[in-house]
């Protein structure tokens, strides 16, 4: 079971209900976006299944194991690229994957190799030794990435991951998603740009907290809209719409 | 926010004011009475009547004094040699060994010093009792202290600790919201609007001008609630005063944000500058007790003159006619270190 | 299972070298608080400026001031006859302390009575003042009874009832010259160490939080204690560093003694260390703000271990409240112990107390710290 599994998963601070009982399932090797505005509790969502935080109720597995229980199994088989692609300013690209490689436990050969890879893949060969804070915003996106992908992890998590990155790079960075999609992971994408969800296999709109509509994105436009033209912003207002009726 | 700008400084004063106190107290003394007499025994009641002294001891051997003094468990024992009265009696000279614990040099100067005064002043004793049956006189003195009279040590170090706290206080906010406004982004976005730079300057300083002078009422209030702090001087003429050193201080912490690329390095960096600005202002040590060459350096700290200044206006009343080197010399810091930094600022803004 | 604690050390150790103002603190500070303290700094008390007014202009009021003048204590700065602008000088600060002689000085003792000398003493720096009280008590004692030994002698007398004074003999042990840089190198060393372990840890804690990088390692198979000491371990290395350097340069260059055994020294340093590693990382905990984070540590490890450790301030002078307070300082029993060690060559068998107090304290410490970083990861 290399998937996603979530049923009725609560999250509250305090008195405020961040995710209110969410229920979706992510089949292995898909690629599922969740789509909300701002505060809708993505990220809630998204720490919740890599173990950074515990759920208040609900259950959910990833990749079998248990979010609640088996935290630390998680850890070992996901990858994480979080909201401000986190990598270390102050160390080079080399350092930066060298350290995420040791912390993933690899040996020094397979290190050696995925950390040629994951430069391949970037288009950083060559510039193993600037800088990370000197790099332009594209080349940051993919190394976040690489390091997220250094340990061949079965389930990648995305938080946002082409904020503030020019619709060039966007392009490519979905290119590799689909790549590795194909090889078998399970990618997890919360955005709340329309256009980049569209790419996804399936997505969820999160408002509030809660899953107001689920489905493939041709699914959610015919069914929220009538027509497979619309765009996924007419599916999100129309969905909202039909939400504040209820 | 609220923290730095209203606890942290009353807790420094209250840390500072307490416990930075050159006062010798409580002193725990052993007495090692060789003789036994009346004499000695006269001597001892003055020792153990005396406030100073806490007489913690009553030894029966010499060699009891090193165990007592490494394990700091006295600061200092006498010893009354045999004979004493025999030889106060004879108007032979008699000796009492004082020894005093010297790590702490400071305090072993001090408690010598109340010794030799007690002692003097038994001494005075004993001789006013027989003079009676002589014609000779002695000398009295008679000492009136100034501006302190209860030699509280927190009169004096509160003036200068008010400066201390001000220093700290505003070089730390400045320097570090500064910075983390470049570090978060922030700051760009004001750079990109229609905003002038010296207006950008002023409208990021002047709210740490307010905090400062803020934090000065704050903190001579609760010095004169708490520590009794006089203060015999003008107001006004303080603030003024406290303006010009602001001013520094919040162009220093400009420059500082220049020169930091993270809150990190803005806080390490106004660290360094504190610590010596602190040893070298005289607030904890006469400068004049330090090297010719050490002293000439302390003319380049702007809080050695805004010391001195707060202690002659809360303490002595002091006025410009007396106080104005020190508000000449902050004056020319104030405007130079504005200038400096404010050029600095603009070029990086650009 | 690959150990997971040598990348995150390797990390930290790139995060300081390439930041090199957390070194210049671990490093370069101790070196200038070094200097300062050892050349700068000082509480004794020579040269008080003081003035007399003569008024009685006789050789024996010139017989007292050339003994104020011949004393290495104080600096005759003025000589008068009229108290003519007396309050001015103390005023200006120009002098500390006046002396007046009365005019009928010599007439009085002459004749065999009491003659009061007035003192004026500037009372703002107590210390001073109390100071000065003191060399001045003295050299009116000797003065005095130098009169009346003189006298007695012309009179032919031997005293029955004998009033020469009580002289004193002052030793002083551990540090016979009274140097006061012995006294506050060995405690530099905990202030030094206080202000690395605290400030910095808690500073670079707060920093991932605040950057978002600490989340990133959470989600990965790094667990929180090994986080930790990947973190802390650099910090202690420095520390140790630290230490070596006051070593080296206190006996080396301001020639404070080192008499007791250093392996024992380093071993309470590392004791130490661990203390003020765990109080940065409690600290990080309380905050994820840097900007509170500082100001957290400087108040609650740095200025204590400055002010209440009893490094340069006697804990027995300050108020009993204050006294309890400073028994919740670690700095005071590492203090004790530094002291020890370097002046007095004490060993475990004196210090045990303090070395017992400081073990509790890294063991509460670390406690308190697990407890609460189960506590905010959940």
């Amino acid at each position: 079971m290399d998937g996603i599994e979530v049923k009725n998963l609560t999250k509250k601070f305090g008195q405020f209900t961040a995710v209110n009982r969410i229920s979706f399932a992510v089949k292995k090797g898909e690629i599922f976006g969740f789509l909300g505005p701002n505060g809708a509790g993505k990220s809630t969502t998204i720490r919740m299944l890599c173990g950074i935080i515990r759920p208040t109720s609900g259950t959910g597995s990833v990749g079998g194991f248990s979010i609640d229980t088996q935290p630390e199994e998680i850890k070992k088989i996901i990858g994480y690229m979080s909201q401000r692609f986190t990598l270390y300013q102050d160390l080079t690209v080399e350092e930066n994957i060298d350290f995420y490689g040791g912390i993933h436990g690899l040996s020094p050969s397979t290190k050696k190799e995925r950390g040629k890879w994951v430069l391949k893949m970037a288009g950083l060969t060559g510039r193993e030794n600037s800088l990370t804070r000197e790099l332009a915003g594209g080349w940051k996106q993919r190394l976040s990435l690489g390091c997220a992908i250094l340990h061949r992890p079965k389930i990648l998590f995305l938080d946002e991951p082409t904020a503030s990155v020019d619709p060039v790079s966007r392009r490519d960075f979905w290119y590799l998603i689909y790549q590795l999609s194909e090889e078998g992971t399970t990618v997890f994408v919360t955005s709340h740009y329309m256009e980049e969800v569209e790419r996804c296999h399936r997505l969820a709109i999160l408002y509030s907290g809660k899953i107001i509509a689920e489905g493939s994105p041709k699914e959610l436009k015919t069914k929220f809209t009538g027509s497979e033209d619309s765009t996924l912003e007419d599916v999100f207002l129309s969905a909202i719409k039909k939400r504040k009726k209820q | 926010m609220l923290f730095p700008i209203f606890v942290a400084p009353v807790i420094q004063l209250i840390l500072f004011g307490y416990a930075v106190t050159t006062d010798i107290k409580h002193i725990s003394l052993a007495i090692l009475d060789y003789d036994r007499t009346h004499e000695s025994r006269r001597l001892i009641s003055s020792f153990s009547q005396s406030e100073s002294f806490n007489l913690d001891f009553h030894l029966n051997s010499y060699e009891e004094i090193d165990g007592l003094l490494q394990k700091g468990k006295i600061q200092a024992a006498v010893v009354i040699p045999r004979k004493f009265e025999r030889n106060l009696k004879k108007g032979a000279q008699t000796s009492l060994q004082v020894i005093s614990d010297g790590t702490d040099a400071n305090s072993a100067t001090i408690i010598m010093s109340y010794i030799s005064q007690l002692i003097a002043k038994h001494s005075e004793n004993i001789l006013t009792e027989t003079r009676r049956k002589r014609t000779v006189g002695i000398v009295i003195s008679q000492p009136r202290v100034w501006y302190n009279p209860n030699l509280k040590s927190s009169v004096y170090m509160i003036p200068g600790v008010i400066c201390l706290i001000l220093l700290i206080t505003t070089l730390l906010l400045t320097s570090m919201a500064i910075t983390k406004e470049r570090e978060m982004g922030t700051l760009e976005q004001l750079i990109v609007s229609p905003i002038k730079p010296w207006e950008l300057i002023i409208g990021k300083t002047i709210p740490f001008v307010l905090i400062g002078l803020f934090d000065v009422v704050l903190i001579i209030s609760a010095g004169k609630l708490i520590f009794d702090v006089p203060v015999r001087g003008s107001l006004l003429f303080l603030f003024g005063v406290a303006l010009l050193f602001i001013l520094t201080t919040l162009s220093l912490g400009l420059f500082i944000s220049t020169i930091s690329r993270t809150q990190q390095q803005a806080m390490i960096t106004a660290f360094f500058f504190i610590m010596p600005a602190m040893l070298l202002s005289g607030i904890f040590s006469p400068i004049e007790n330090m090297p010719r060459i050490i002293q000439h350096i302390t003319l380049l700290n702007p809080l050695r003159y805004f010391s001195s200044a707060v202690r002659g206006i809360l303490l002595k009343g002091n006025d410009i006619s007396i106080l104005w080197p020190q508000v000449l010399a902050l004056f020319i810091f104030g405007i130079a270190a504005s200038v400096f930094s404010s050029l600095r600022f603009r070029k990086y803004l650009e | 299972m690959r150990n997971r604690i040598i990348p995150l050390m390797r990390k930290e150790i790139l995060h300081i070298l390439r930041d090199p103002r957390t070194l210049y603190l671990a490093i370069i500070l101790p070196i200038i608080l070094l200097i300062l303290f050892g050349y700068a700094i000082t509480f004794d008390v020579k040269h008080i400026p003081i003035g007399i007014v003569d008024q009685d202009n006789s050789s024996l009021s010139r017989d007292f001031i050339s003994r104020v003048k011949g004393s290495e204590y104080f600096e005759l700065l003025y000589l008068s006859n009229t108290s003519a602008g007396l309050e001015n000088l103390l005023d200006k600060g120009r002098v500390k302390i006046i002396l007046v002689i009365p005019h009928r000085f010599s007439r009085d003792l002459s004749k065999g009575k009491d003659t009061a000398l007035q003192l004026l003493i500037d009372g703002s720096d107590n210390n001073m003042a109390q100071i000065s009280l003191g060399y001045i008590s003295r050299i009116i004692q000797i003065f005095s009874s130098n009169i009346i030994r003189e006298k007695l002698n012309k009179q032919g007398a031997i005293l029955k009832a004998g009033i020469p004074p009580i002289d004193v003999k002052p030793r002083v042990w551990y540090n016979p010259d009274l140097r006061s840089t012995n006294f506050i190198v060995p405690g530099l060393t905990a202030v030094v160490m206080m202000i690395l372990a605290a400030m910095s840890t808690s500073l670079t804690i707060a920093r991932e939080w605040e950057i978002g990088t600490m989340e990133q390692l959470i989600a990965t198979p790094a667990k929180p204690y090994e986080i930790i000491i990947g973190k802390l371990l650099p910090y202690f290395f420095l520390g140790i560093v630290q230490i070596s350097l006051i070593i080296l340069v206190g006996t080396l260059l301001f020639r404070v003694p080192l008499k007791g055994n250093i392996f024992f020294l380093f071993c309470v340093s590392a004791v130490f260390l661990i203390c003020g590693l765990g109080i940065g990382l409690l600290i990080s905990t309380i905050t994820r703000s840097q900007q509170l984070a500082f100001m957290l540590s400087m108040l609650f490890t740095f200025l204590p271990s400055f002010l209440l450790s009893g490094f340069i301030f006697p804990i027995s002078s300050m108020p009993r409240i204050i006294q309890f307070f400073t028994y919740l300082v670690p700095a005071k029993y590492f203090l004790i112990v530094l002291r020890g060690i370097f002046l007095k060559g004490t060993g475990l068998l004196t210090l045990w107390p303090e070395v017992i107090s400081l073990f509790i304290f890294a063991s509460l410490i670390l406690l308190a710290c697990a407890r609460r970083l189960k506590l905010t990861l959940e």
